[in-house]
């Protein structure tokens, strides 16, 4: 009963709440005594519940009436100001500050745009630079766990193989690792087929024991077991956003078998599982298979985890030979310095944003001074007026953190994207607590200074002065130097951004335009599909079905009209990633000296669909390439002019032998100029093009279309399909592929060409409203100038030449500002210097136009005032 | 002191109260002849109904405060807040009387005219 007792007390006490705090504080002692006593005397549960029922809706209506009573009654004549502004609370306050807000929405709506914009943008870039550089690994003891590869010392190539099985066994046995897994990117996929192009597939095969080691579950399903390494069809992990957009999420896709078009494995999978949304590992993985035995075995294992206790420098020590790189630093990109630039660039966009903001708030409390003077001079105290400003200025931050938070997942989203794989390597970045704490500090010191702008006004404001409209009277030295630095300050930091971005714009044209030495245009490539996919059959059985296709292939597409010349290689050119370090040695140095460069394989015709002359020397006829025999015979080759260089200090390069080990041994036949294999922001290093000799088979073939003619046109598509059937393989345009090459390039440029975008308009509005302001404050001197027999034309050109005098000067610490920060990302930037002269001049001028129109209207304004009704105020 | 939030000034005419709400001439004929404390008032009110409460705290007290309000009641001085479980006593104030005489006169006023209908249910 007593325990009934106290629960309706407690909801009668609520009931309560619903009365004005006044009543409330006189009354409701008494109201819970008197409810108690009541229910002491009364009889019977029923007449309780009854009692309880009528009291907690009596207290309801009555509380509800009274409230009514008293909005009714609330005094809003200006006699009782005073009385007003002590009387009404802070949700009164709120829709004051509220509706102030309403009287000039487009100020507001450029405040709001302005913030909100401006932290999304950084909360993004924090959140990608905090994902890729900062957060802890999301694997299980990641501190212990290292990455191992065979080291790129000065070996000579020919004890490499013995070093490698060396190498192996004592990370196979060393006690100092405790667990061991491999992880191999393994290409299941025509590059240019369905699986890589459509469904965006980025395969990886993992030991039975990598995910173990990397202590990570699939959501869904199961991880590998031993068994799963020979069972057929083939299992898979899914990526999560594979799972999503191809599956719809339907959990019976697991234990499923899946056909995917375009792979290998027959095109049948079994899904034993689905990877959690964050997984992607290694660099943005989304399939992953075991390791199967054909796969070849005796590898070292890629990744191990460190014993407890030992050090990564012992584990170096003991294994000598090994590149031991611990997981955080494998991973973590080279990019970082890139990213960090684009972080200081979108803080210096925010800052800037930030000082635009204040310079409005300033003018509007400025453009307030009537209001705040009839204010004070009815008895508003100063600290009240303050706390107005800080609740608008606080009700405009709100709505702004609210428009970022909404737009920072996709401006994240957007970034990742954007930015090429090699950066996000097995990292999933997404906006978390980190990164709104992050925007929260930002948006507070926002509030801060938005706040602060008019609380200097207000606190010198003196009622007879502003009420008087002359608040020149106020503070005139302080609020002309406040003035004066926010309109310095925005140019400069615009100009700065502005020219960092042109610096950038400037460098991924150079790129784009790099000479790479051959001639990308009308050539195209198409990857021929490997595995076990399309042909059917086992072993040598297979690799002659498949020798004898490729070679069909370019016989067939070098018989259609349209196409001029045919030809072959194991990469495409500029295919990222494609180009690996090979350690070469010239066996007529009497030293044999190794030297690093690269050995691509092609096939004869090479040079001729590259549209590359032969410097010296001439390429094999297909009759000596057939005489030549596979290894250890002696192979032909052509040498680049790189590698010609390294090659004529012992004599006339062609003839000579250059090997990559004892058994791969190579005579240059001819020589090529230096061309562009990768990336073009990188030297050319030498390279050793190898003579695939017949039989064997190229990965890609390239064509060279007749100049404005399409594959399509020629009838491409048509004959591939003839020889390989469906899904046939497709082709690409090299043009496309040496875009690609430059991602990073691109990524740089739009981000900052986006903040760059923000910025001007941003800028523009800014002086504008500044020097509007600033007119707006001289009316008076002016109208005396006028009145004096100024030309108004005069005024005109004084008032925009005060502006681009002023401008001049923030655009040049600006710029100075901006080749700082060129020095700094050097190592980002192609083809130009930090001080270039084209970005300076381009900045310069866009600065300089800006400062210009956003001086024009205050101009205007200022020499159409009328002297009379200027001096009669 | 400030001024009561949201009050209407004193009436000093008692005319000007009238007519009073059921409860409100309920409450002052409860004190006419002694101060009360809440729970007490209401017992009075509820004599009839064998001492059952039937009203409500909520009616009760937003009743006592318009009346405070009016200046028909006033809390009685310190001293007799004798027992502060039971809470303050309240005591009717001169006004509170006259407002109470009226309000009876402008009930008998009516009953008469009910009267002369032949409405009174004692009559028939």
């Amino acid at each position: 009963m007593d325990g009934r007792r106290a629960f309706g007390e407690r909801l009668l006490r609520l009931a309560i709440l619903a009365h004005p705090p006044a009543f409330r504080a006189r009354y409701r002692d008494e109201m819970l005594s008197y409810y108690r006593q009541a229910c002491h005397a009364g009889e019977g549960g029923s007449w309780r519940t009854r009692f309880l029922i009528v009291s907690v809706l009596a207290a309801i209506r009555e509380g509800w009436q009274q409230r009514r009573a008293l909005r009714e009654r609330r005094p809003t004549a200006g006699a009782r100001g005073a009385a007003m502004y002590s009387i009404l609370g802070l949700p009164q306050e709120l829709r004051l500050a509220f509706r102030s807000l309403t009287t000039q929405p487009a100020l507001t709506v450029a405040i709001v745009l302005t913030i909100g914009l401006a932290v999304a943008a950084n909360t993004a870039l924090f959140s990608v630079f905090d994902g890729l550089l900062f957060r802890p690994l999301p694997y299980r003891d990641a501190e212990r766990i290292v990455h191992l590869e065979i080291a790129q010392s000065r070996r000579t190539a020919t004890t490499s193989r013995e070093a490698r099985g060396e190498a192996f066994a004592r990370v196979n046995t060393t006690s100092s690792l405790v667990e061991r897994a491999d992880i191999r990117s393994r290409s299941l996929f025509d590059r240019s087929g369905p699986a890589a192009t459509e469904w965006r597939l980025r395969p990886y095969a993992f030991s039975t024991s990598a995910f173990e080691l990397l202590g990570v579950r699939p959501s869904v399903g199961r991880a590998f077991v031993e068994a799963d390494a020979t069972s057929e069809p083939m299992p898979v992990l899914l990526g999560y956003d594979i799972w999503m957009t191809r599956f719809g999420g339907d959990p019976a896709t697991v234990g499923a078998t899946v056909r995917i078009p375009g792979t290998a494995s027959n095109e049948r999978y079994r899904v034993i599982g689905v990877m959690p949304p964050w997984f992607a590992f290694p660099g943005g993985a989304n399939f992953w298979t075991p390791i199967r035995p054909s796969y070849g075995s005796a590898d070292m294992p890629s990744y191990a985890r460190v014993a407890p206790g030992v050090t990564i420098d012992a584990l170096r020590a003991e294994l000598s030979g090994i590149a031991v790189t611990p997981l955080r630093e494998y991973v973590r990109p080279d990019g970082a310095f890139a990213l960090g630039v684009l972080l200081a660039a979108s803080g210096l966009l925010l800052l800037l944003a930030w000082v635009h903001v204040a310079g409005l708030v300033f003018a509007r409390a400025s453009g307030r001074s009537a209001e705040i003077g009839v204010r004070l001079a009815i008895g508003a105290s100063r600290l009240r007026l303050i706390r107005q400003f800080v609740l608008e200025a606080g009700t405009l931050v709100t709505i702004a953190m609210a428009l970022a938070v909404t737009l920072t997942p996709v401006l994240t989203t957007l970034i990742v994207s954007m930015l090429p794989p090699e950066i996000t390597v097995g990292q999933h970045v997404s906006p978390d607590a980190r990164a709104f704490g992050f925007a929260a500090v930002l948006s507070a010191i926002g509030l801060l200074i938005v706040a602060l702008a008019p609380v200097g006004l207000v606190r010198h404001a003196s009622p007879i002065h502003l009420l008087r409209g002359n608040s020149r009277t106020g503070s005139p030295a302080g609020r002309t130097r406040v003035r004066t630095a926010l309109f310095v300050g925005q140019l400069a930091l615009a100009a700065a951004l502005v020219y960092v971005a042109g610096l950038t714009l400037r460098s991924y044209i150079q790129i784009s335009d790099a000479p790479l030495g051959f001639d990308a245009r009308d050539l195209y490539a198409i990857q021929v599909p490997r595995g076990d996919a399309v042909i059917d059959a086992t072993g040598r059985e297979r690799l002659d079905r498949q020798q004898m296709m490729v070679a069909e292939t370019i016989a067939r597409i070098a018989e259609l009209p349209g196409v001029s010349v045919v030809s072959g290689s194991h990469d495409w050119p500029m295919e990222p990633g494609a180009l690996s370090e090979a350690v070469l040695i010239a066996e007529s140095d009497p030293a044999r000296d190794p030297f690093r460069g690269h050995s691509p394989v092609i096939a004869r015709g090479y040079p001729d669909v590259l549209g590359i002359p032969l410097v010296a020397g001439r390429e094999p006829t297909a009759v000596e390439l057939d005489t030549v025999g596979s290894p250890p015979r002696l192979q032909l080759a052509l040498a680049n002019q790189s590698l010609t260089r390294h090659l004529e200090r012992f004599g006339s390069p062609v003839g000579q032998v250059v090997a990559l080990t004892s058994a791969l041994r190579f005579q240059i036949v001819g020589i090529v100029p230096d061309i562009v294999l990768d990336r073009a922001d990188r030297p050319v290093e030498p390279t050793l093009f190898r003579y695939l000799p017949p039989p064997a088979a190229v990965g890609v073939v390239l064509a060279r279309l007749e100049p404005g003619r399409t594959p399509e046109d020629v009838g491409l598509p048509v004959v591939l399909e003839r020889i390989w059937g469906s899904p046939a393989p497709t082709s690409f345009s090299i043009t496309d592929a040496v875009r690609r090459a430059n991602v990073d390039y691109r990524a740089r440029t739009f981000i900052l060409s986006l903040i760059c975008a923000l910025s001007v308009p941003l800028t523009l509005v800014g002086v504008a409203g500044a020097l509007s302001h600033a007119t707006r404050q001289r009316t008076r001197e002016i109208a005396i100038e006028l009145a004096l027999g100024a030309e108004p034309r005069a005024v005109r050109q004084r008032v925009i030449g005060h502006a681009v005098l002023a401008a001049a000067f923030a655009i040049g610490t600006g710029v100075a500002a901006g080749i700082g920060i060129g020095r700094l990302m050097a190592a980002t930037l192609y083809g130009v210097v930090a001080a270039d002269p084209m970005s300076i001049a381009g900045t310069g001028t866009l600065m300089l136009s800006v400062a210009w129109i956003a001086a024009f209207v205050p101009a205007r304004r200022a020499s159409a005032i009328s002297p009379i009704e200027a001096l009669r105020e | 002191m400030s001024p009561r939030r949201g009050l209407p000034r004193r009436a000093t005419d008692p005319a000007r109260l009238l007519p009073l709400t059921p409860l409100a001439f309920s409450i002052l004929l409860a004190l006419a002849d002694q101060d009360l404390h809440g729970y007490a008032i209401a017992q009075r009110i509820g004599e009839r109904d064998a001492g059952r409460i039937t009203l409500a705290p909520g009616n009760l007290y937003a009743a006592i405060d318009r009346l405070i309000d009016a200046g028909l009641v006033e809390r009685a001085r310190a001293g007799s807040v004798s027992d502060a479980r039971r809470g303050r006593q309240y005591r009717i104030t001169a006004l509170g009387r006259r407002t109470a005489a009226l309000e009876a006169a402008r009930l008998r006023a009516l009953l008469r005219t009910a009267r002369r209908l032949e409405l009174e249910p004692g009559e028939r």
